[in-house]
């Protein structure tokens, strides 16, 4: 089912024409994409914003000031430009601090997948016999039921904590980035320089790290595309669950969470606010991600 | 076929006991629910009690066993706070969740469909340009942020429909409307997608070389191409819905199945817990069932050994 989908796409990806700088080429296809462009326009103001916000949030996010409860925004000037929230903490300045875990966040635990998951695909795609088929046995069980469920059960028996909710995340994120590994290096390693480098006498490790990994990573960037935003609206879904990151962490979805209850007292701001700072990193991560299967996708590529 | 729907049920059937098993061990590692049920000033020997009357005394392994057994009398153990079998009270809610789910899928693929197909056959349109960004709106918002917006405008600027609870039509327009937002924006971009691969094949070039009308062309000849790939995300898409119906009954207070897992998690009712995971993992094996035989259906080339 999905697997003959990401197989494919990963076979395909392997056989792909390399074009002689692949550096200088991407580049130029970035800058004459209006899509590519408007993407990494957006994606780079909002990590900016989030890179930035020690720097430019203009108060403490967790400062509280009762008498300066749910006040509505000024947008340009006033004191409180996104307004507060219902504890008076200024809203920009959590956005701002919210987006920054967002993103740490949507980093880490897809470094940790990526690892696991590629380590695991090379291995089993490698080695075959029974360490594959007790991995992939294992990833189909987990991609039988949906990313998000997983995640909330996980998290909820392993506790809150931002890093720990990093962690139960980037550990679930593995199954997809092995199956589609696996997929690359079962016909990776039966090409010859493979065979070349066993009779100069390289050990498997060798084959493994030097010949067979740089082989397989183009499927790798395309699913860390996809699997990007996905990872970051879940910590935001989980903590807006009450099963995410502690309260005391500026999440987004704990952001909305707080504020949604004084939606019915005509303040949308609290809630809305943080949802639409969520909506403009994701999108600008998709519009890259776009660009990005465009480039890689070699049936796309070889149709232009 | 036969022998291919049995092999996949005996595979369930494995995934079920991994299920069951690693839930139930994470659940005896996660606390003690005695506490959150007892009154906070009762003696050691209430909650010993207690603890020897729900088996929570013996060994995890003495206890999954004692589930294992009952489960296969259909017995998943009794709630903690309901005093309730769990898996009746897991049943009772799956009506409400199903129904979101049920028409979440038609309403997304009955709009997805015809955006997809008039996008794709006017590529570059502003038509086309309309979909493609409204598209990328619904794939990147988060679902439960929808709901709020969905409230925000429909409930306390307009008040058009009810905000919460479940019974006629109107409470289904806003959760049915957040759940299909991701859905709905996902397919059409699969449709125009598909669309477009087919449409510039040899096959569609005869067919209107021969004279047929377009609409002809594109929904009998084009369309039903497109639909196999449409078919295992749909199955797919189906499955987190399940998941996603969690945080959307959570926002419109919808009486289902997902609402029940919250409350039970924050109180660790363990059994009902589980429950959940064994209806939402025989939920699975329906769907993927589904998603194969439709598939033979769709595409007689496909046959199952």
């Amino acid at each position: 089912m999905a697997r003959t989908l990401s197989e494919s796409q990963a076979s395909a990806v392997t056989v792909a024409p390399r074009p002689a700088r692949p550096g200088a080429w991407a580049w130029r296809s970035f800058r004459t994409s209006p899509i590519a462009l408007l993407g990494g326009g957006f994606l780079a103001i909002m990590v900016a914003l989030a890179l930035l916000a020690p720097v430019l949030a203009p108060w403490d996010p967790q400062a509280q000031e009762l008498s300066r409860r749910l006040l509505p925004p000024t947008w340009f000037g006033g004191a409180h430009p996104l307004g507060t929230d219902g504890v008076g903490r200024d809203l920009l300045s959590n956005i701002l601090f919210g987006l920054r875990v967002s993103l740490i966040f949507g980093v880490l635990s897809i470094a940790i997948s990526v690892v696991l998951g590629v380590g695991a695909g090379v291995a089993a795609g490698f080695y075959r016999g029974r360490l594959d088929g007790f991995l992939m046995r294992a990833a189909d069980m987990q991609l039988s039921l949906p990313f998000l469920l997983v995640a909330l059960a996980a998290a909820a028996v392993w506790g809150r904590g931002l890093y720990k909710l990093v962690i139960v995340v980037g550990v679930i994120g593995w199954a997809e980035f092995a199956r589609t590994v696996r997929g690359s290096t079962l016909s990776v390693r039966e090409k010859e320089f493979v065979e070349a480098a066993r009779a100069l006498g390289a050990v498997d490790r060798r084959i493994m790290l030097r010949h067979i990994l740089p082989n397989v990573m183009t499927p790798v960037i395309v699913l860390i595309s996809v699997a990007l935003p996905r990872v970051i609206v879940t910590e935001a879904t989980l903590s807006f669950l009450g099963l995410g990151v502690p309260l005391t962490t500026p999440s987004l979805g704990l952001l909305i969470d707080g504020g949604y209850k004084y939606l019915f007292s005509g303040a949308w701001w609290p809630s809305i606010m943080p949802g639409l700072a969520l909506m403009f990193l994701v999108v600008g991560i998709n519009l890259v991600g776009d660009w990005v299967r465009d480039v890689l996708d070699p049936r796309l590529y070889q149709r232009r | 076929m036969t022998r291919f729907l049995l092999n996949r049920l005996a595979q369930m059937l494995g995934v079920f006991l991994v299920i069951s098993l690693v839930i139930f061990m994470l659940l005896v590692m996660t606390g003690d629910p005695i506490e959150l049920l007892l009154p906070p000033a009762s003696g050691i020997d209430q909650i010993e009690a207690m603890r020897r009357q729900l088996g929570l005394d013996q060994p995890w392994y003495v206890q999954y066993g004692k589930f294992l057994r009952s489960a296969l009398r259909g017995d998943l153990g009794t709630s903690f706070y309901f005093h309730e079998p769990a898996i009746r009270l897991v049943l009772q809610r799956l009506p409400a969740s199903l129904e979101l789910v049920v028409w979440t899928m038609i309403v997304s693929t009955v709009v997805a469909i015809p955006l997809g197909v008039i996008a794709a056959s006017r590529p570059h349109s502003w038509f086309d340009r309309a979909v493609l960004i409204g598209s990328l709106v619904g794939i990147s918002a988060p679902t439960f942020w929808i709901g709020i917006v969905l409230i925000a405008l429909f409930v306390v600027a307009l008040n058009v429909f009810p905000s919460s609870g479940r019974g006629s039509w109107e409470h289904l327009v806003l959760p049915v409307t957040t759940l299909a937002f991701y859905r709905l924006a996902l397919f059409v971009r699969l449709i125009r997608a598909g669309m477009l691969d087919v449409l510039s094949q040899d096959y569609i070039r005869t067919a209107r070389a021969k004279g047929l009308f377009e609409r002809m062309v594109v929904y009998r000849h084009a369309l039903k191409n497109t639909l196999i790939p449409f078919v295992t995300i749909g199955g797919i898409q189906m499955g987190g819905l399940i998941a996603f119906a969690i945080v959307t009954e959570k926002i419109f207070a919808w009486p289902g199945m997902g609402r029940l897992l919250l409350i039970s998690l924050e109180r660790l009712d363990y059994p009902v817990v589980v429950a959940y995971a064994i209806v939402t993992a025989a939920l699975f094996v329906v769907i993927n069932l589904t998603v194969d035989v439709l598939y033979a259906f769709i595409d007689p080339r496909i046959r199952y050994e």
